[in-house]
């Protein structure tokens, strides 16, 4: 969870005149768990109920199925959980996440995605998250 | 430091024989917890690994993907798959509890070809090893609508009697002898196993 909290610098102009640029990983997180919410056939990020309880705990709720690290270029590896439509095709949906959440990060951060992890957690109908939504609401 | 030695040596003397053969077999039990622990199967599988990046499905995933393909036949009125992933392959066992009995062969040919397709979106061709559909129960609604009805057995044995006395009974009276017994009861076992 440290690895989290790191920043990494990011940006050309890291050593101009005005100063470093640096993002936190909890903000990349963030863009990657955004990224992923709007692919068709994507229907929620989280991990396992561990995962999850300590995300609630640490009141980092962007960071739950979401994890951030670089390798030692610098770039970033992320590792991402996510729930899935059922009727979709798994394989090709987990791949057009990798390319959008890849594209997102990059264009975002100014920083090369190493690799995109995608873990498949569930299946899900879609009236079901719906369900759970509105059931936690209440 | 040696006063504590010397107080847990003495607490050792006072135990009794079984006190130590039971904390002994706790201490045992704790260490093949946790090799079962350490053991544990791999819970997910591969689908492809590219430069970009890997993608991995749970068994949880893919048992819920088999339940909903399950569920969504007409005949399947519940469904609990158990997915065993043993190297790269994956195989998998569904327990069905269908609605009748009726077209049961069908059905579990029908969801066979199902659950294959659907593996083979997901993963790749050579990872879905077997299929195995098991029907363990009929659904009550079903058997609830079944009529019952109940052969009298002595009319049943006076109707057999009153058939070796005579003739044998010309087509005519034979319909009109079906027509006055009452529907054959059908009871199917509510649950074969569970």
């Amino acid at each position: 969870m440290d690895s989290q909290e790191s920043t990494i610098e990011t940006g050309d102009d890291q050593e101009g005149s005005l100063g470093q640029i640096k993002v936190n990983h909890t903000v990349v997180s963030t863009i990657v768990k955004m990224a992923a919410i709007n692919v068709a056939g994507v229907l929620a990020v989280g991990g396992n109920f561990v995962e999850n309880f300590i995300a609630q705990i640490s009141s980092k709720e962007s960071d739950k199925g979401v994890r951030v690290s670089e390798d030692e270029a610098g770039n970033y590896q992320i590792e991402i959980r996510v729930l899935m439509e059922y009727g979709v095709e798994l394989a090709k949906t987990a791949e057009i996440l990798q390319m959008i959440v890849a594209k997102q990060v990059t264009n975002m951060t100014g920083k090369p995605v190493a690799n995109v992890d995608v873990i498949i957690e569930g299946v899900k109908m879609a009236d079901e998250i719906g369900n759970e939504d509105e059931e936690t609401a209440e | 430091m040696p006063e504590f030695a010397q107080q847990a040596s003495e607490l050792l003397d006072n135990l009794h024989p079984y006190a130590i053969a039971g904390i002994f077999a706790v201490f045992v039990l704790v260490l093949i917890g946790l090799g079962c622990l350490l053991k544990k199967p791999p819970s997910r599988l591969t689908a492809f690994s590219s430069e970009t990046g890997s993608v991995l499905v749970s068994r949880k995933a893919l048992q819920e993907l088999i339940r909903q393909a399950c569920l969504r036949d007409d005949f399947v009125e519940a469904a609990r798959p158990v997915v065993k992933i043993s190297g790269s392959k994956i195989h998998t066992r569904v327990d069905l509890r269908l609605t009748s009995p009726t077209n049961l062969k069908k059905t579990s040919e029908r969801l066979q070809t199902r659950i294959s397709e659907l593996l083979q979106k997901s993963l790749n061709f050579d990872q879905i090893g077997h299929i195995e559909i098991m029907v363990t129960s009929f659904g009550k609604s079903d058997v609830d609508e079944i009529p019952i009805i109940e052969i009298p057995i002595a009319e049943q044995a006076s109707s057999t009697l009153k058939a070796k006395d005579t003739t044998p009974p010309s087509e005519k009276e034979k319909i009109t002898r079906l027509a006055k017994q009452p529907p054959l009861q059908i009871v199917y076992p509510h649950t074969l196993s569970r």
